[in-house]
């Protein structure tokens, strides 16, 4: 399917939160899914992400210069900006601290040691394989399981 | 098992490829799964930002973390993990392409240790490959840490431990119980902890203890008790003294990181350090260049650096052998050739 035909699609299916997003206030917190909606419009319709080099930079590039325009009325600084650079993502999140330690205290002692390794005392994943001797690919996926339950400490 | 699961709530699916292309070291065929995947719907990107976002506030100072410490994560980790721990060295190798067998390995390893808790048998023996290092987590709680080519035998009992050094070099980060003394026997050495963290390094002739924290009594044939305090080193052997000298712990734990580190050391003893840790060897022919010393950091497992650092000293000449496995040093005579 083509960029057009989707972008159509996901516009008729997304123009009501997409109103409510423009109907509300500019300081107003950001709705992840409304980033999300207008990122992803912006995605379509620049160009082909499989060309970008490094897709998941470009991605929140995007989504950073998306959240910036709407609190400062600003134009997007560089949307085509993409390798090389690690964009974060400046969005408000509040991690909820008692479900955080629920989820902490819930996790096996291996997950539960990479979490904290990983956030706590910022050590990169390979850091970790080598100190619980397990290959990356293990870390990842520790983190990645880990990521499932900790999306529920996410303040909503 | 790290493979992108199409079945997967889009929640899942959207943290493996974040984790993946934050934390992993993606390829382009990744890169390009990756697009096509999120271009599909604002769901998808939704998820992608919201592990993005997630990671951010993750790092966020205002969290507070349990205070458990890195160690307590690390033995509480290592303890969870049935292939290092509690589980008998016999027949490493074979089993390992069979994770199925290896995990019924480590089950029966587990029942073994438990029923040695109560009557027990035989001894555990845990052995490293050239190169290799290994941690293992004693049924008493006890970490060891197994340098290059070393081997040890655990005996575990209800009034004492001991565990044997048959070769190589270990550290012992030892569990405190009052009630049954902690023993490392290297040779002819006893080396007694209660509860504390030491290195015992057994070489041909010469054993060498270095006491990390804590504090440990050796003891040998005929001799008297000899105690040693958290920072001192002794030597023991044929011609060396029972004089404690004051050892950087730093240094001599190094190797826990793989980094072998010199000051004023000769190079017969340099090249001696990395043939310890690598299936090449190198030797160094000349005594002139035998016995000069050198100063300085190198990682063990990469003896290339080392031979790099050879290769510009003037004069000298490294040959290889047709299989590569091993290089001679030699000074070449000054003013012959021409």
């Amino acid at each position: 399917m083509s960029n057009d035909a989707l972008l159509l699609g996901w516009r008729k299916l997304w123009n009501r939160s997409l109103h409510r997003f423009i109907g509300r206030r500019v300081d107003a917190r950001v709705d992840i899914e409304d980033l999300a909606q207008e990122t992803y419009l912006r995605l379509l319709r620049a160009r082909d992400l499989g060309e970008v080099r490094d897709p998941k930079a470009y991605l929140l590039t995007v989504a950073s210069n998306v959240v910036s325009e709407w609190r400062h009325r600003e134009p997007p600084a560089n949307l085509f900006v993409e390798d090389g650079s690690a964009p974060v993502l400046e969005v408000d999140a509040v991690i909820s601290q008692g479900e955080l330690d629920q989820v902490l205290a819930d996790f096996p002692p291996l997950t539960r040691a990479v979490v904290l390794l990983r956030f706590r005392d910022n050590l990169s994943c390979k850091d970790i394989a080598r100190t619980l001797q397990l290959t990356d690919r293990q870390v990842r996926r520790h983190l990645t399981r880990a990521y499932e339950q900790l999306r529920k400490t996410l303040a909503p | 098992m790290n493979e992108f699961d199409p079945n997967a709530p889009v929640t899942e699916q959207a943290s493996f490829w974040w984790v993946l292309l934050s934390e992993g070291e993606p390829t382009v065929a990744d890169s390009h799964a990756f697009a096509e995947w999120v271009a599909r719907s604002p769901e998808r990107v939704a998820a992608f930002l919201q592990a993005a976002q997630l990671t951010s506030a993750l790092r966020s100072s205002s969290i507070r973390w349990p205070k458990t410490s890195a160690d307590e994560l690390l033995s509480a980790a290592l303890n969870a993990r049935p292939e290092i721990a509690k589980l008998p060295s016999a027949g490493r190798g074979g089993d390992r392409k069979h994770p199925a067998l290896r995990v019924a390995v480590a089950a029966a390893g587990l029942i073994i240790a438990g029923i040695g808790m109560f009557l027990y048998t035989g001894a555990q023996r845990f052995e490293t490959a050239i190169g290799e290092q290994r941690s293992v987590v004693l049924t008493d709680g006890s970490l060891v840490t197994l340098n290059t080519s070393s081997s040890i035998e655990v005996h575990m009992e209800s009034d004492r431990r001991t565990v044997q050094l048959l070769s190589g070099e270990a550290l012992f980060e030892v569990a405190h119980d009052v009630a049954r003394p902690f023993d490392v026997v290297a040779g002819g050495t006893t080396v007694r902890a209660v509860g504390t963290q030491f290195d015992v390094d057994r070489r041909p002739g010469v054993t060498t203890v270095t006491v990390v924290e804590g504090r440990v009594l050796i003891s040998g044939t005929g001799e008297n008790r000899l105690p040693l305090a958290a920072g001192e080193q002794v030597t023991l052997g044929a011609h060396a003294t029972r004089q404690p000298v004051a050892a950087d712990t730093t240094t001599a734990v190094a190797w826990t990181q793989r980094k072998l580190i010199f000051a004023h050391r000769q190079l017969a003893d340099v090249a001696a350090e990395f043939n310890r840790y690598n299936r090449q060897s190198i030797e160094i022919r000349s005594a002139e260049l035998r016995s000069q010393e050198i100063s300085g950091v190198f990682q063990a497992n990469d003896p290339g650096s080392f031979l790099t650092f050879l290769a510009r000293l003037p004069d000298v000449h490294i040959e290889k052998s047709p299989d590569n496995l091993h290089f001679i040093v030699t000074l070449e005579s000054r003013g012959a050739g021409s």
